[in-house]
């Protein structure tokens, strides 16, 4: 979707007559058109750009993240989130943002260790700094972040540590990667079986139209999760933590679909009696020229309305999976695998920023549902 | 002369209502119903009926739009008859390229994510017409031929009006030089104001390409303006077929008559007088026996519930499908 660019870009001033007068709109496309509509939908906007930044942050998550995910800061383990600041314990400004230093001790009564924060030591944030080796999409090796300190012996943590040390942090980044790529992969996969067998059973209709939608009724009726459950369960536990990655996109892509492959269905039954596309067909198209050039992007807005709105429903179904321990399982991380962890009472009151996931699991979702509110106010842009 | 299209026993079947696990159909609506006729070269024949009596369903039986269950339709092209039914999808495409059609709503017929320039040019790309700019020179050749202008081409449809609409329909259904349209209905969405023009551009039309219409309508004042020659369809059956002047003068058919009285005048002090048909329409799914109009008709006998009567000529050139055609004396629309 390009901006605001026309291709008559000149409102034509003073000489225009009533025939030459060319409103913006007339000429525009209608993804120009959807845009516009969209545009104005501030919700949808700030939806949107919350979830640009989330894949943006979490598709850098190497570079982003001060840590990977499974290096552990023993002596920091279940250490409360850091907080920085600009402005220090004498009321002066720094322009480098620091944290200030955390010094472990033991409980002589407790026997628990404990850190307290040290007020008169300063650990300034540097960026773009050399730390740990990590290798970017597993393809090159690097040792830059964007942020981290410069000393080794010190540690960051934003967003507190788990019981093991870890850094919530960049393990909340790696799993928003995972999740949203599950949700990406997982529509996909819904949309391309959707559209192809649902515009089987409306092209053709028929025998072909029937068989298929009694499938889709049969899937539909069975409860889903309990289905989930089934077949989670039923993969092999030494599989690898990729294949199960990939396995359990399959899953939820599988149930999916169904709801997309109904509505493919009804549009393309109800277009093929369109005037349009008997005029297609008189003009000499051939099938695959009317489905693609007629058919196909007069309700390809609809579809990604749709894929939008059920893009969290997939997300959840992953996180809830993963909850009960059925999902995803170490060493990945996905918002499911690290609230898994968050789930019994002691680590609820000890470390409350163990759900810390589950907030951002909650935006996601939000984002989500404006974002497709939005989209779908702007699908029909003719509407006015 | 030899007729442009001729049309023999063409029936169109519908499966109505359906049941089963996977569906197959309890009845059967038979839309279009034996009807033979030809149009000639370089005529306007006019095709009218109530909503539901297979006007549309023919045009399109025509064009092999919809295919039809029995009968036949020739096209003449090239001093040879070339009949439809014979023909393979491919062989269809390229039969269209001399017959084509104008759609009923302009608002339906138009894709609106194309540039009017996209529409018109549509045909010609299929139909590989010339290289890029020589499809270019067409369009806007067309384009002006039905009144648009060159800087209108770039738009999308939802910029134009109903009457500018239908212009650009027509200009598409006109890229390929067609020998035959069909016009389903192309007046009845647009506003009176509009109709006229739109009316005088399809004689127009015809007159500089030599066109031959089909014009479907159910408007008469519509009739009576663009046609030479009217089919009266009830039921999926024509009742009466002669020129346009026989239809209104002098009718033949009790249908006719009756659709002729129901024409509003604009004379206020002219006391209407219509000839109402009693009864509602039948449905189609189940005809009447005999002759189709029996059950409204003001003449009926015993003998026309049993017999269906022929299409036959009774004047040169007058078709009537009735028993009593010639002992009935029936009033026109006009005295």
């Amino acid at each position: 979707m390009s901006t605001t660019t026309t291709a008559t870009g000149t409102l034509s001033v003073g000489v225009a007559t009533r025939e030459t007068k060319v409103k913006r709109t007339d000429t525009a496309t209608h993804w120009q058109l959807m845009w516009w509509k969209f545009r104005n939908h501030k919700m949808a906007l700030l939806g949107g750009s919350i979830l640009a930044i989330m894949a943006i942050l979490s598709l850098f998550a190497e570079f982003v993240g001060p840590y990977t995910p499974q290096e552990r800061t023993a002596k920091y383990a279940q250490g409360r989130p850091m907080g920085f600041h600009f402005i220090d314990a004498e009321n002066s400004f720094h322009l480098r943002p620091f944290v200030y230093a955390r010094v472990a001790k033991r409980n002589k009564v407790t026997l628990r260790m404990e850190t307290t924060v040290d007020k008169t030591e300063m650990w300034p944030i540097s960026f773009f700094v050399r730390a740990d080796k990590y290798k970017m999409w597993g393809l090159f090796e690097s040792d830059l972040h964007l942020f981290g300190l410069e000393n080794n012996r010190h540690f960051l943590h934003l967003l507190g540590t788990d019981q093991l040390g870890r850094d919530m942090f960049s393990r909340v980044l790696y799993a928003t990667r995972t999740s949203l790529s599950i949700g990406a992969i997982g529509v996909g996969l819904a949309f391309l079986l959707g559209i192809t067998l649902g515009g089987i059973a409306g092209y053709f209709g028929g025998m072909v139209d029937g068989v298929i939608m009694r499938l889709i009724e049969f899937i539909r009726s069975i409860p889903t999760l309990p289905l989930w459950l089934a077949l989670a369960a039923a993969l092999p536990r030494e599989w690898t933590a990729l294949q199960v990655y990939l396995s359990i996109t399959a899953i939820l892509a599988l149930i999916g679909w169904t709801h997309l492959a109904r509505r493919v269905r009804g549009k393309l039954l109800a277009l093929r009696e369109e005037e349009f596309v008997l005029a297609a067909r008189l003009s000499g198209c051939s099938h695959a020229r009317i489905v693609t050039r007629h058919m196909l992007p007069s309700f390809m807005s609809y579809m990604i309305v749709d894929l939008t709105i059920s893009f969290p429903y997939i997300i959840m179904a992953e996180t809830a999976l993963s909850f009960l321990g059925l999902g995803m399982r170490e060493p990945i991380v996905s918002w499911g695998v690290l609230l898994y962890s968050a789930q019994n009472i002691r680590s609820m009151v000890l470390m409350p920023w163990l759900l810390i996931p589950g907030l951002v699991v909650i935006i996601a979702v939000i984002a989500f549902n404006f974002l497709g509110d939005g989209m779908r106010d702007a699908a029909d842009p003719y509407t006015k | 002369m030899e007729p442009l299209i001729k049309i023999r026993d063409l029936d169109v079947t519908f499966p109505i209502g359906k049941s089963g696990f996977f569906g197959k159909p309890t009845a059967y609506l038979q839309a279009v119903s034996g009807i033979s006729l030809d149009i000639h070269k370089r005529e306007t024949l006019g095709l009218v009926g109530e909503s539901g009596s297979g006007k549309t369903t023919l045009g399109r039986a025509i064009l092999h739009l919809e295919k039809p269950t029995r009968g036949k339709v020739e096209l003449r092209l090239d001093d040879e008859y070339v009949d439809l039914e014979d023909l393979n999808t491919k062989e269809l495409r390229k039969i269209w390229r001399h017959m084509q059609m104008v759609f009923q709503d302009p608002y339906a017929s138009l894709n609106p994510r194309m540039t009017v320039r996209e529409i018109i040019a549509e045909p010609l790309v299929v139909n590989r017409k010339g290289n890029k700019n020589d499809i270019l020179e067409k369009v806007e050749k067309v384009a002006e031929m039905c009144g648009l202008q060159r800087d209108q081409l770039g738009r999308y449809p939802h910029a134009f009006s109903g009457g500018q609409r239908q212009r650009i329909a027509i200009a598409r259904a006109l890229a390929l030089m067609p020998q035959f349209i069909v016009s389903d209905e192309p007046v009845s969405a647009l506003d009176v104001s509009i109709q006229a023009q739109i009316l005088n551009l399809f004689k127009e039309l015809q007159n500089k390409l030599g066109l031959t219409y089909l014009f479907i309508a159910h408007d008469l004042a519509t009739v009576a303006h663009v046609c030479d020659r009217v089919a009266v369809m009830y039921l999926g059956q024509i009742v009466e077929l002669t020129e346009t002047e026989k239809i209104f003068y002098s009718p033949k058919h009790p249908y006719t008559e009756a659709l002729m009285s129901a024409i509003p005048d604009i004379d206020p002090d002219r006391k209407m007088n219509p000839v109402l048909s009693s009864g509602e329409r039948p449905n189609p799914a189940n005809p009447p026996s005999g002759c189709r109009f029996h059950t409204r008709c003001r003449y009926v006998e015993p003998h026309c519930k049993e017999v269906q009567p022929e299409l036959s000529e009774i004047v040169e050139g007058h078709f009537v499908a009735c028993h009593r055609a010639e002992s009935l004396t029936l009033q026109g629309a006009i005295e």
